[in-house]
C-alpha cells in the first residue's frame, strides 16, 4: 500500500470513527446516518481516473451554501435544536470534503473536520462507546497525520527525496508506538489539566436505558420484559463493605400509596427540609437537629458510592434502606437551579429525588439506616409539626398506653400488654432528645413488648383529638393554633392514605381469606407475617401473566391465577393488610444485584426491579416485608457471556467514575495519592510538603548564612580560576554563566537573609529555588544536546579543547611578544614562530598537525593526546618567552 | 572577558508553525477554552490528545534531529538557470531510531540571499509578514528532504535548486530541520559549516545563434576570417600580411595587391571581449533591463567560451580590466567562467577604454549601452577585414 492510498484509508477511517462517536449519541436522525454512510461510500470511489473531482468543485460550493441557508431555516424558521444543525451542517461539509479530494490540503480539511465531530461527540455522547471511539481515534488520527505530513513532504521534494523505499512499513509501525504514547499523554493531560470549569455542562445527557424494571409507577396488568432487560442501572461500592449478602439488599426507590385497582400511585409528598453542611461534606435529609456533626449525622448508616445510569421518567436516587444523608458532586450541587431547572428533595415517605434538565446519570454517596426500623424515625404523620405537636404526641402515647392498659382502645380485647409501656417511654425518651442510640442495629422483630392488639390503629387513633383535653393553658393555646390546625388535617389524611382501598376491592372470597387469618392470628405483626408466608407458599411467581378477565386483579391474582410477579404479590398484600386496618404501602426498588470481582463493586440491573411492602407498627416504624416467591431477580448474563459482561461494565464504570464524572476533587484526590505513594507517607500532604521544603531550605540558609556565603566566595572563586586557568576557557560559554547564575542566585538568597527586615524563610526558599531549576534544566537539556550532536560529548570537547588550545597558543604566543595577526592561517604559523623562536618551531609545527587533524578530519582526537598537548604548549610557551627575552637581550 | 552574547542567547533549536500547525493551535485554545468553560471532560479528553500532539511533535521531532551530522558532497559545475544537482550526505548514529522527513537547506548569508532575490525579481530582504513572504514563492536556498534515514546508516539526499543568478553564493551553515511528525511545526537545529558555491553564468543552447542582427542585444563582432582552410574572399593587401597570401590573378588583374582570405580554421586562438560596463544612473525599469542586458551578454561570452572549448579552439577572454589569457581545453574554459561568474559589471562615470587583443580574431560582446568609440573600433577593424562582396563574386 502506498502513501496515498493509505492516507486516504486513514482518512476514512477518521471520518468513520468520528462519526460513529456521533451516531452512538443517538442525537442524529436516521436520514442523516444513512446519508452519511451513503455519501462516505461512492466518494471512495469518487476520484481520478473514474471521475475528475477538480470538475465538480463549483457545484459542491453551490451546494454548501445550499444546505448553509437550509440549516439557517432548521433553526430560525423550523426551531430545531441549534447544536443539532450545526452538527447536521459539519456533518455535511465533512461528507463534501470526502468528494473534494483534490489536492493534499482537502485530506487536511477532511481530518480537521473529523476531530470537529469528535468534538461534538463529546459533547453529546458520554457513554463508553465515546471512549472505544476515541482510542480508535487517537490510533487513527496519529497514523493519518504522519502519512499526510510525509505525503506533504513528498509532494514539494518530490523529485529529491532520499531513501522513500519501505517507508510506508516503517511509520506505520513507528506511528503505532507513536499512537500509544499519545494515548498516555491524553490521559496525563486529562488528569492533570486543572479542573477549574465552572461546570455549566458537567453532568451531560448520557445514554438513556430502557427502564422497564422501573417506574414511577405500578400499574398491574403487564409486566414487559424485565426479566430479558440485564441493562445495569446501579452500580455500587461499600466504603465499609457491604452490610449483608447483596442478594437480600433491597434498594428503596419511592414509595406508592394510592391504589385504583390497576394502578399505583405517589400522593404523599410532604418535602422535608434538607440541610446542607457547610463545609460542604453533604446534605443531611429530613433534618431535625442542626447542631448534629456531619460525622454524627452518619454514624452506624451505610454508606454507599452508587454511579446511578439515567433512568428516563424518574429522578428518584436509590438507597440501600431508609436515606439520611447524601453527598452529591459539587459540580453538580453548585449549579444554580433556576438555571439548570433543578429539583433536590426529599420527603416524608424517604424519596429521594434529584433532577437537572435533561436525564442525567449521578454519581452519588447514599448514607441510608440499616433496616427499615430506626427510632429516629418519625411516624409519617409527625413529619413537619410544630414542636407543640411533641408535647400532644406525647400525651396522646401516654393516653393510648392507659387506654390499651384498660383495653379499650380500638375494640381489641385484651392486647397481651406485657412491657409495653416500658418499652415505649424507654423509646421516646429517646425520641425527644433527638439521639439515636439504642435498638438502631437490633431487628424490630426481636424487640421485647411487642403488643399486636394495640399496634392496630384506626384512622381515629392517629388523630390528637381524640385524647382528653390535657391540663394547661399551653395545651389549650396549642389547640387552636393554625399551625397545630393545619397539621391536624394533614395528619388525618396521611393516615388516612396508607389505608386506603377503591371501592369493592374486597370480595367475598377475599374477606373470608383475611378473616381467618385474622382469627389465627390476632396479633397485627403476626397477621401480616401470616399473610407474607401465605403468599410466598401458596402462590408462584411467573411473568407470563394471562389476560385478566375482571377489574379485580387482585382477587383474579389470589384466587384464580394463583401465580404473578412482585407487583402482584405486592399488591395483593397491602390491600389484605389494609382491609385489616394495617397501614401498608408498596415500595419500589431493586432487590439483589451481582458482585462484579473485576471492578470490586456491584451492579443493579434493570432485571433486579422489585416491589415490596412495608407495613406501620406504632412503636415499630415502617417493617419491610417482602410476599414474592424465590427467583424473582434475574442475575443478568450466565456462562462464557458473564465474563466478558462483567469486564464490559468494569470499564463502562470507569469511564463514568474517572472519565466522564472526574472533576477537582477526585484530581486533588489523585495528586495527593501519588504524592504520597511516592513519599511513602501515608498522611504527607504535597502542599504543605513542597511549603515545608521551601520554608527548611530559606531557614537552614537563614541559621548557616555566614558559612554559605563564605563557601559560595570560595567555591565560586576555585571554580573561576579552574574554568579559566586550569581548563584553559578561552570565553564565557553557557556553562559559565550558569554557574555564574547559580552563585548570583545563591549570594543574593544569603545577603537577603542578613537584610532587615527579615522577608521569610519561606521568601528566601523561593528565592532561590526558581533559578537553580531552572538553570539545572537548562544545563541538563544543553548537556543533552551537546552530547547529541556532533558524535558524542568526548568528541565534541575534545575537539573543543583542541581549538581552546589553538586559541590560547595564539593568545600566549602574542603575549610573549610575537606580532601574530589573528587572521593568521595555522599553517603559516610554525614559520612565524621560527622567525622569533627556531627551538620552538618543530613542535608548533606538530601541534598545528595536530590540530588541523582534530578540527577538519572528522576523527575524534584522543582526550589522553588533548591534555598531552596541554602541557607540551605550556614548555613551548616557555621557550619562546626565553627565546624572545634572549633575543631582547642581544639586541 | 570577551563575551559572544550572540552564541550565549543563542537557541539551540528554531521552531516555527506552520500553516497547519497555526489553525491546529488555534483549535486547541479553542477547545482548551470549551472544556474550561464547560467543565465537559471528554472535551478535556480530546484536549489532552491535542496537548499530547503537540508534545509529541516536540519530543519526536528533537529525536530525530538529534545524533544526525550532514556532510556536503562535492558538486559538478553550476551554471545559473539550469537544475543543479547538490548533494548532502545524512548520516543517522542513532542506535535504535530511524530519523524521518530531515529537510536539509542551506543557510544563506545576507549577500546571497540578496543576490538570488533581486535576480528572481524579489526586493533584497524577504518581507517580515508571513502572508507576503508566501505569496513570493520564493524557492529558497537549496534544500532536500531525507523521506527516512534508518538507525546506524547513512543516505545522500539531492537538491536540485536552480540558480537565478551567476556569482559567488556563500553559505554559513545547513539547518537541518524537520517537521515530523504531523507538519505542524518546524524544528531545525543550524550546523555550523561554511561554504561557498561559485556559478556560472546561464549558457544558451545555441551561442552561435548569436550573430551580427543581435548587435543591440550584445554581440559586435564575429571574426570569420582565418589563416587556412577554405576560400572566404578577398582585400587589399595590407602590411604585415603574408605575402604567400596574395591572389596574383586578381591582383594583376586590379593593379593593386590582393590577398586570399580563408574561412577560419578550428585551431585558430579567438579573442573575446566583453564590455562590462553600464552608464551610471540608470533605475527602475531602465536598470532593470540594462542589467538584464548585460547579464545576457555574458551568458552570451559564457557559451561562446563553451563553444570554442568544445571545439577545442583557443581563446582569449578580455574585459574592461581584466583578462583570461589564451588557452584551450578544460582548464581553459574553467577559468574563463570563473572570470565571467566573479564579474562585476563596471559603472564607472565615464565609459573605460577597451584594450584590445594582439590576436587576429576578435569579437566584442557589449550592451547598446556601450560607447561608440569602443564599437568602432571593433566595427572599422571589422569592416577592414569583412570579405568584400565584390571581391567574393569575383573570386
Amino acid at each position: 500500500m502506498n502513501l496515498r492510498v493509505l492516507r486516504k484509508t486513514l482518512l476514512y477511517a477518521m471520518t468513520a470513527i468520528s462519526f460513529l462517536a456521533l451516531q452512538l449519541s443517538r442525537e442524529l436522525s436516521p436520514i442523516v446516518i444513512g446519508l452519511f454512510w451513503a455519501g462516505a461510500a461512492v466518494s471512495w470511489f469518487w476520484e481520478k481516473p473514474r471521475v475528475d473531482p477538480a470538475r465538480f468543485l463549483r457545484a459542491w460550493t453551490v451546494l454548501t451554501v445550499g444546505v448553509f441557508l437550509f440549516s439557517l431555516v432548521d433553526w430560525l424558521v423550523l426551531d430545531e435544536f441549534p447544536l443539532i444543525t450545526i452538527m447536521n451542517f459539519v456533518i455535511f461539509l465533512g461528507t463534501a470534503k470526502l468528494f473534494q479530494r483534490v489536492a493534499s490540503k482537502d485530506y487536511t480539511q477532511g481530518m480537521a473536520l473529523s476531530l470537529l465531530w469528535m468534538a461534538a461527540g463529546a459533547v453529546l455522547n458520554d457513554n463508553l462507546s465515546y471512549g472505544v471511539m476515541f482510542a480508535l481515534y487517537v490510533f487513527a488520527a496519529t497514523l493519518a497525520l504522519t502519512i499526510q505530513h510525509l505525503q506533504v513532504e513528498l509532494d514539494v521534494y518530490d523529485r529529491s527525496a532520499a531513501n522513500r523505499t519501505g517507508v510506508e512499513r516503517a511509520v506505520v509501525l513507528a506511528t503505532a508506538t507513536l499512537a500509544a504514547m499519545i494515548f498516555l499523554a491524553s490521559a496525563v493531560f486529562f488528569f492533570s489539566f486543572p479542573r477549574i470549569g465552572i461546570g455549566f455542562f458537567v453532568q451531560q445527557s448520557r445514554e438513556g436505558v430502557t427502564t422497564s424494571g422501573f417506574g414511577e409507577n405500578v400499574e398491574l396488568g403487564g409486566h414487559g420484559n424485565i426479566r430479558e432487560d440485564s441493562t445495569i442501572v446501579l452500580r455500587v461500592v461499600f466504603p465499609d463493605g457491604p452490610p449483608y449478602p447483596i442478594q437480600e439488599m433491597r434498594w428503596r426507590g419511592l414509595s406508592l400509596d394510592e391504589y385504583n385497582g390497576r394502578r399505583w400511585t405517589d400522593t404523599d409528598n410532604h418535602r422535608l427540609e434538607i440541610v446542607r453542611f457547610e463545609s460542604g461534606e453533604g446534605y443531611m435529609l429530613g433534618a431535625e437537629n442542626r447542631n448534629l456533626s456531619w460525622e454524627e449525622v452518619t454514624r452506624g448508616l451505610i454508606a454507599a458510592e452508587i454511579n446511578q445510569e439515567p433512568m428516563p421518567g424518574t429522578d428518584v436516587l436509590f438507597s440501600p434502606g431508609y436515606p439520611r444523608a447524601v453527598q452529591l458532586p459539587n459540580a453538580v450541587t453548585d449549579m444554580p437551579d433556576s438555571l439548570f431547572g433543578r429539583t433536590f428533595g426529599f420527603d416524608s415517605t424517604g424519596q429521594l429525588r434529584f433532577r437537572t434538565r435533561g436525564e442525567l446519570g449521578l454519581r452519588y454517596v447514599i448514607f441510608a439506616s440499616p433496616d427499615a426500623y430506626d427510632p429516629r424515625d418519625r411516624e409519617p404523620w409527625d413529619y413537619g409539626a410544630p414542636d407543640l405537636g411533641s408535647l400532644l404526641r406525647w400525651a396522646y402515647e401516654d393516653l393510648r398506653a392507659s387506654r390499651r392498659r384498660s383495653g379499650a382502645l380500638n375494640g381489641v380485647a385484651d392486647g397481651s400488654g406485657e412491657g409495653v409501656a416500658p418499652a415505649d417511654a424507654g423509646q421516646r425518651a429517646e425520641e425527644a432528645g433527638g439521639t439515636d442510640s439504642a435498638g438502631s442495629g437490633d431487628s424490630p422483630l426481636d424487640r421485647p413488648g411487642l403488643d399486636v392488639g394495640a399496634a392496630t390503629p384506626t384512622p381515629e387513633d392517629f388523630d390528637p383529638l381524640v385524647i382528653a383535653p390535657l391540663d394547661g393553658d399551653q395545651l389549650q393555646t396549642a389547640l387552636t393554633h393554625p399551625a397545630l390546625l393545619e397539621w391536624r388535617g394533614r395528619r388525618r389524611q396521611t393516615a388516612l392514605r396508607y389505608l386506603q382501598l377503591p371501592p369493592d376491592v374486597l370480595t367475598p372470597r377475599m374477606a373470608e381469606y383475611v378473616g381467618r387469618l385474622r382469627t389465627e392470628y390476632p396479633d397485627a405483626l403476626a397477621f401480616t407475617q401470616a399473610v407474607e408466608t401465605s403468599l410466598k407458599r401458596n402462590l408462584a411467581y411467573t411473568t407470563d401473566l394471562p389476560m385478566p378477565l375482571t377489574d379485580n386483579l387482585v382477587d383474579e391474582f389470589l384466587f384464580e391465577w394463583r401465580r404473578g410477579h412482585c407487583e402482584y404479590f405486592a399488591t395483593a398484600m397491602v390491600v389484605l393488610l389494609r382491609t385489616s386496618g394495617v397501614p401498608a404501602r408498596i415500595v419500589n426498588g431493586f432487590l439483589g444485584g451481582d458482585y462484579n470481582a473485576v471492578g470490586d463493586y456491584y451492579t443493579v440491573r434493570q432485571a433486579n426491579a422489585h416491589s415490596w411492602v412495608e407495613a406501620y407498627f406504632p412503636g415499630l416504624g415502617w417493617i419491610t416485608f417482602d410476599p414474592t416467591p424465590g427467583g424473582a431477580a434475574n442475575m443478568g448474563p450466565t456462562g462464557w457471556a458473564s465474563g466478558l459482561a462483567l469486564w464490559v461494565d468494569n470499564m463502562r464504570l470507569r469511564w463514568f467514575r474517572w472519565v466522564v464524572e472526574y472533576n477537582l476533587e477526585k484530581q486533588f484526590t489523585l495528586f495527593r495519592d501519588t504524592f504520597r505513594a511516592l513519599a511513602r507517607d501515608e498522611n504527607a500532604q504535597p502542599s504543605v510538603e513542597l511549603v515545608s521544603m521551601a520554608r527548611r531550605l530559606g531557614m537552614w540558609l537563614w541559621r548557616n548564612g555566614g558559612e554559605v556565603f563564605v563557601l559560595l566566595v570560595l567555591g565560586g572563586g576555585v571554580m573561576f580560576v579552574y574554568r579559566r586557568r586550569a581548563r584553559r576557557r578561552i570565553r564565557w560559554d553557557i556553562n559559565d554563566w550558569q554557574i555564574a547564575g547559580v552563585w548570583v542566585a545563591a549570594s543574593t538568597a544569603v545577603v537577603v537573609t542578613w537584610w532587615r527586615p527579615f522577608p521569610s524563610p519561606d521568601a528566601v526558599g523561593w528565592m532561590l529555588v526558581p533559578p537553580v531549576l531552572g538553570i539545572g534544566m537548562s544545563w541538563l537539556w544543553r548537556r543533552s544536546l551537546f552530547e547529541a550532536e556532533g558524535g558524542g560529548r568526548r568528541h565534541r570537547a575534545a575537539q573543543q579543547d583542541v581549538s581552546r588550545l589553538y586559541v590560547q597558543l595564539l593568545m600566549d604566543l602574542e603575549s610573549a611578544g610575537v606580532p601574530v595577526n589573528p587572521s593568521i592561517q595555522a599553517t603559516d604559523l610554525p614559520q612565524l614562530v621560527g622567525t622569533w623562536a627556531p627551538a620552538a618551531q618543530a613542535e608548533i609545527r606538530d601541534f598545528v598537525g595536530f590540530y588541523l587533524a582534530a578540527r577538519f578530519s572528522g576523527q575524534a582526537p584522543a582526550v589522553e593526546d588533548v591534555r598531552a598537548w596541554g602541557k607540551r604548549l605550556r614548555v613551548v610557551r616557555k621557550v619562546v618567552r626565553a627565546a624572545i627575552k634572549a633575543a631582547a637581550r642581544g639586541s | 572577558m570577551a563575551v559572544s552574547w550572540r552564541k550565549v542567547l543563542k537557541a539551540p533549536r528554531k521552531l516555527f508553525f506552520t500553516a497547519d500547525g497555526r489553525w491546529f493551535t488555534a483549535i486547541t485554545l479553542l477547545l482548551g477554552v470549551g472544556a474550561v468553560n464547560t467543565g465537559a471532560n471528554l472535551l478535556y479528553l480530546l484536549l489532552g490528545m491535542l496537548l499530547g500532539l503537540i508534545v509529541a511533535s516536540g519530543i519526536l521531532s528533537e529525536r530525530m534531529l538529534r545524533e544526525v551530522t550532514v556532510k556536503r558532497l562535492p558538486t559538478g559545475d553550476i551554471f545559473a538557470g539550469r537544475p543543479t544537482s547538490f548533494r548532502w550526505e545524512v548520516t543517522n548514529s542513532k542506535r535504535w531510531f530511524s530519523s524521518f522527513t530531515l529537510v536539509i537547506r542551506e543557510h544563506e548569508a545576507r549577500a546571497t540571499r540578496a543576490r538570488r532575490r533581486v535576480a528572481l525579481g524579489l526586493p533584497a530582504d524577504p518581507p517580515t509578514r508571513r502572508k507576503k513572504r508566501e505569496a513570493e514563492a520564493d524557492p529558497g536556498p537549496p534544500a532536500g528532504l531525507a523521506l527516512r534515514v534508518p538507525a546506524g546508516r547513512s543516505v545522500v539526499v539531492t537538491g536540485t535548486p536552480t540558480f537565478p543568478h551567476r556569482g559567488l553564493y556563500q553559505y554559513v551553515g545547513i539547518d537541518l530541520g524537520t517537521r515530523f511528525p504531523f507538519g505542524f511545526f518546524e524544528k531545525s537545529r543550524a550546523i555550523e559549516m561554511s561554504s561557498e558555491v561559485l556559478v556560472y553564468p546561464a549558457l544558451f543552447d545555441d551561442p552561435g545563434a548569436l550573430t551580427e542582427e543581435d548587435y543591440r542585444q550584445g554581440e559586435v563582432e564575429r571574426a570569420r576570417e582565418g589563416q587556412g582552410g577554405e576560400f572566404h574572399g578577398l582585400r587589399e593587401f595590407r602590411d604585415g600580411d603574408d605575402r604567400r597570401d596574395v591572389h596574383w590573378k586578381v591582383s594583376a588583374r586590379r593593379g593593386k595587391l590582393v590577398r586570399r582570405l580563408y574561412e577560419r580554421e578550428d585551431n585558430e586562438a579567438v579573442a573575446l571581449h566583453l564590455y562590462n560596463w553600464l552608464p551610471p544612473g540608470l533605475t527602475g525599469e531602465s536598470h532593470r533591463l540594462a542589467h538584464a542586458s548585460m547579464e545576457t551578454t555574458i551568458s552570451g561570452v559564457a557559451s561562446t567560451c563553451a563553444r570554442l572549448a568544445k571545439e577545442g579552439r583557443r581563446y582569449a577572454l578580455h574585459t574592461i580590466d581584466a583578462r583570461v589569457h589564451e588557452g584551450d581545453g578544460a582548464g581553459q574554459l574553467q577559468a574563463a567562467l570563473r572570470h565571467l561568474a566573479m564579474l562585476e559589471i563596471r559603472s564607472d562615470s565615464e565609459a573605460p577604454p577597451m584594450q584590445l587583443s594582439g590576436q587576429t580574431n576578435r569579437i566584442l560582446f557589449a550592451t547598446r549601452f556601450a560607447p561608440a568609440s569602443v564599437v568602432k573600433r571593433f566595427e572599422q577593424r571589422w569592416r577592414n577585414t569583412k570579405p568584400d562582396s565584390t571581391d567574393r563574386e569575383a573570386a
